[in-house]
């Protein structure tokens, strides 16, 4: 048994004129977009900073750090005319002092207000339907590739390939319910993250769903290039520079996702914050933007306008039985972990010949990508009807208006809502990981792991990943055993509602063990498991078998 | 501002227990209050002017019959029941609470619960943790501390501590609860002030078997320090740190019940010392007896660990009828173990 969406891929957009998307809506009245989010930060600081003598003091440690930022963590991506701005402000200040302005809340905000603007023009994308389009068109053949599938129906015989990269795409949850829920209220999606892969399988994955264009955040490293830079910032991507921790630049970004949220843009963002490194599903998310959520839902029940609007939580479970860059990934985990006692494995560096070929190569493989979309919810976790109402446990509606009510009054209190994000953490946590899909890449690496610290019992993780490869054989039929026994306790812990299992488990045990081999990472310059001619289990690297295996850890509890 | 309290949220004290009248009391020294009562002679006596349980109720206390009724009109609800009529309550109340609602709720005991298979795994749930499970609501504390309900309606000077997660929670209580007589500190650590009123029950049997022994008064200091070890362990395990074990609701409390022969789990130590059985204790008493309950579960959980002592010997003397003096080994036979580790 599994959930698999059945309906014909791809849908048709719910909205079909790309100009009328929220986003596009959105980025479109840009002059009035940007005052919106320059007002927002300001009130959100001056809540926070009251007196102006705390303004000052902020002021000078903004300066301060952004010049440290400047001269101790420079990147590539910073402007020339970076140095120049701040050297100016500081000028400003200096001039401010003088003349013993320093403590006029009025100068102080003029200054304030030239570093929103600066930041702002640094974080602020603009969505470019035309780019979305030509996106679209050229993703399938990405895909198709990596997939080793035909790009699309129509081309199919021109590929002589029998699947399409439709077929490849295999999506779990109630999509439909998502699809008429995203004309109610903005949505959140919140998917896990593995790879770098990840920001444009989701975002084709939303795309194929039929579901519009999300704004999403993007380090701003990644924005080397110029012209990829572009075309990021057209696709509706938004710049975040991890450098930058000083109050005023966080208050921007947080203003930024809530004025699009207010403006009913969907957003997606990993709560994670940073690709997984160990492989396991990380438990600390990241708050800051669930309590624009918190912000935003507040927001709407106290506008007459808005007032029945959800802000919809959406979990989303990314699934490959390949991980691109799993061998730096698990590097650099051990490294952190290990330290003196772990050491590297001699590694094969990527070339672009390698790269070339590692997509012709394993000519008989399918790789598939599971995506699976978790419950819409509301901030609270509550359950949505197909009109966006919140339900009880018990199917009672629920007015969200009653969470920020105090008596006859709402009440703004900053330290309640942050609560509601804490539990909001929670409830995102729990999604990511009761929706992971199950594979039967998962499956092997997970069995072969446990059976490989079975067979060493003394030995310490370091040791054991040390280990000489020729002493590491696993017999296909011991294999097979402790296969069947993994399989029928993720297929109890699925009926508990504890993960997913994937199509490619309703076959027998021997095609499963079999096919998670042949598809187990299988891009990596080595593979995790692979079976010798002799009919025997064998690893080309151990690191890889734990990364794989860790993916797993947290669903068996023992074989 | 509007961070306190206002009239038009009404306050609900849910059972009329001698501690549920107690707070009655305290509240009514401010606000109208309305007493939930499922007694039927609660009634006849209330409308006759006549004491509930000995105790003259202030002119403030109103007594409501109708369950939903009082959820409609109180959006401060105060539960003081035992802790095993929490899902009845729930149930009954399911459908008409909101998320407006506000608990702060006043009982010292877990809560088993079967009624949903996902959550059978579930360690047994504090009442916080239950209503979160089981209810929309969400802004929930405890208030918690010495306080024993006979003082409380002697009028003498006493202190709680209200925890919750929410600011706003703890400010209403303050605002509810505070008057000359009575002092009120905040925590937003409920699940640790849930944990330390809920452990200390089973430590006071033992503090009033030393009692019942004549151990005299060094011997039960020491079993206190020991018994205060074993709870912080606990409660360490199930993820809450020690520092509010050493406020008012972990060793305040634990000073009052285990000096008290008002606290009813002291009393059952002592009678178990002086030879009665625990079969003809729990007939006698009127009201649930939390420690016992808790002392139970805590040994399911915890058998296997030899990190809980006081809770292994006192499940022995209590339901397999060992000698009461065997609660003597486990303080002056413990070896080579620091004295205050648990702090660490």
């Amino acid at each position: 048994m599994n959930q698999a969406y059945t309906e014909r891929l791809p849908r048709k957009p719910v909205i079909k004129d790309i100009k009328q998307w929220p986003l596009t809506k959105a980025t479109s009245e840009r002059k009035e977009f940007k005052a919106q989010v320059r007002s927002r930060t300001l009130n959100a600081l001056k809540r926070n900073f009251q007196d102006s003598s705390e303004f000052y003091e902020l002021l000078k440690n903004v300066i301060y750090l952004e010049k440290i930022r400047l001269t101790q963590n420079p990147w590539k991506t910073d402007k020339q005319s970076e140095a120049l701005f701040w050297a100016d402000i500081k000028a400003q200040m200096l001039e401010l002092e003088k003349q013993n302005n320093h403590t006029s809340s009025n100068h102080l905000e003029g200054v304030l207000t030239q570093i929103i603007n600066h930041y702002l023009q640094e974080i602020l994308s603009r969505f470019e339907p035309r780019a979305y389009r030509f996106a679209q068109r050229i993703l399938p053949y990405f895909y198709g590739g990596l997939l080793k599938s035909a790009p699309g129906r129509r081309i199919q015989k021109f590929w002589r390939s029998k699947d399409s990269i439709y077929d490849r795409f295999i999506f779990y949850g109630d999509i439909d319910r998502l699809r008429e829920l995203s004309s109610i209220g903005p949505l959140i999606v919140l998917p896990n993250h593995q790879s770098n892969l990840d920001s444009p399988t989701i975002g084709y994955g939303i795309n194929l769903l039929g579901l519009p264009a999300m704004t999403y955040g993007a380090g701003i490293n990644l924005f080397t290039l110029p012209w990829l830079s572009k075309k990021m910032n057209q696709l509706g991507a938004y710049k975040v520079d991890r450098r930058k921790k000083n109050a005023i630049y966080l208050e921007v970004l947080k203003s930024y996702s809530s004025v699009c949220l207010a403006r009913g843009v969907h957003s997606l963002f990993f709560p994670e914050g940073t690709r997984s490194r160990s492989g396991t599903l990380s438990n600390k998310l990241k708050l800051g933007l669930l309590g624009t959520a918190v912000q935003t839902q507040k927001d709407y029940v106290l506008d007459e306008g808005q007032y029945n609007r959800p802000v919809i939580i959406v979990p989303v479970s990314i699934n490959y039985s390949f991980t691109l860059e799993a061998e730096s990934l698990i590097d650099q985990h051990l490294k952190k972990q290990g330290r003196e006692q772990y050491i590297k494995e001699a590694s094969v560096t990527a070339t672009s010949y390698r790269l070339l070929s590692i997509l012709f190569s394993h000519p008989y493989t399918k790789p598939e990508i599971h995506i699976a979309f978790g419950e819409p919810t509301d901030i609270f976790g509550n359950k949505l009807d197909a009109s966006g109402r919140s339900l009880d446990v018990h199917g009672n509606f629920i007015n969200r208006e009653e969470y920020f009510r105090r008596g006859n009054d709402h009440v703004h209190d900053d330290q309640r809502d942050s609560v509601y994000a804490q539990d909001l953490g929670q409830i995102v946590q729990k999604g990511l990981h009761d929706n992971k899909v199950v594979l039967s890449s998962n499956i092997v690496a997970l069995v072969a792991f446990r059976m490989l610290r079975a067979s060493f019992p003394k030995l310490d993780l370091y040791e054991l990943l040390r280990l000489p490869l020729e002493d590491v054989i696993w017999e296909w039929d011991d294999f097979l055993d402790a296969c069947q026994r993994t399989i029928d306790h993720v297929r109890i812990k699925s009926s508990q509602g504890n993960c997913i299992l994937s199509t490619q488990l309703d076959q027998s045990t021997t095609s499963i063990a079999s096919h998670g081999v042949k598809h187990l990472g299988i891009y990596n310059s080595k593979r995790a498991l692979v079976r010798s001619s002799d009919g025997k289990l064998r690893s080309e690297s151990l690191l890889l078998l734990h990364f794989y295996a860790n993916q797993m850890e947290a669903y068996v509890d023992n074989v | 501002m509007s961070t306190m309290y206002n009239r038009d949220m009404g306050i609900g004290v849910i059972g009329a227990g001698k501690f549920g009248l107690a707070l009655c009391n305290l509240l009514a020294e401010k606000n109208p209050v309305k007493l939930y009562s499922r007694r039927q002679e609660d009634t006849a006596n209330f409308a006759a002017n006549r004491p509930l349980r000995d105790v003259v109720l202030h002119n403030n206390v109103s007594l409501e019959t109708d369950l939903e009724n009082l959820c409609k009109t109180c959006e401060v609800l105060i539960p003081a029941i035992p802790s095993d009529n929490y899902p009845e309550l729930v149930q009954a109340i399911q459908n008409i609470i909101n998320p407006g609602h506000f608990v702060i709720h006043a009982t010292k005991g877990f809560i088993q619960s079967n009624a949903n298979p996902d959550t059978k795994s579930h360690r047994p749930f504090t009442v916080s943790e239950y209503f979160e499970q089981f209810t929309t609501i969400r802004r929930i504390g405890m208030i918690a501390g010495p306080n024993l309900s006979h003082e409380i309606h002697q009028g003498l000077p006493a202190g709680a501590v209200i925890g919750s997660r929410f600011n706003e929670v703890i400010t209403i209580g303050k605002d509810l609860f505070s008057s000359d007589r009575f002092q009120i500190f905040g925590s937003n650590d409920l699940l640790a002030i849930e944990l330390a009123g809920i452990l200390k029950n089973y430590i006071a049997i033992g503090a009033g078997i030393t009692e019942g022994l004549e151990l005299g008064s060094n011997a039960r200091s020491l079993y206190i320090t020991r018994a205060l070890a074993e709870i912080i362990y606990i409660a360490n395990r199930l993820g809450v740190s020690s520092t509010s074990f050493l406020g008012l609701a972990g060793v305040g409390d634990l000073m009052t019940t285990c000096q008290s022969p008002l606290s009813r789990n002291f009393t059952v130590g002592y009678r178990i010392a002086k030879g009665e059985s625990i079969e003809s204790i729990v007939n006698d008493s009127i009201e649930t007896i939390e420690g016992l309950k808790t002392l139970k579960l805590i040994h399911s959980e915890w058998r296997y660990t030899s990190r809980i002592p006081i809770a292994q010997v006192l499940h022995e003397i209590l339901f397999d009828q060992k000698d009461p003096k065997g609660l003597i080994n486990v303080f002056m036979k413990a070896t080579g173990e620091n004295d205050v580790e648990f702090a660490l």
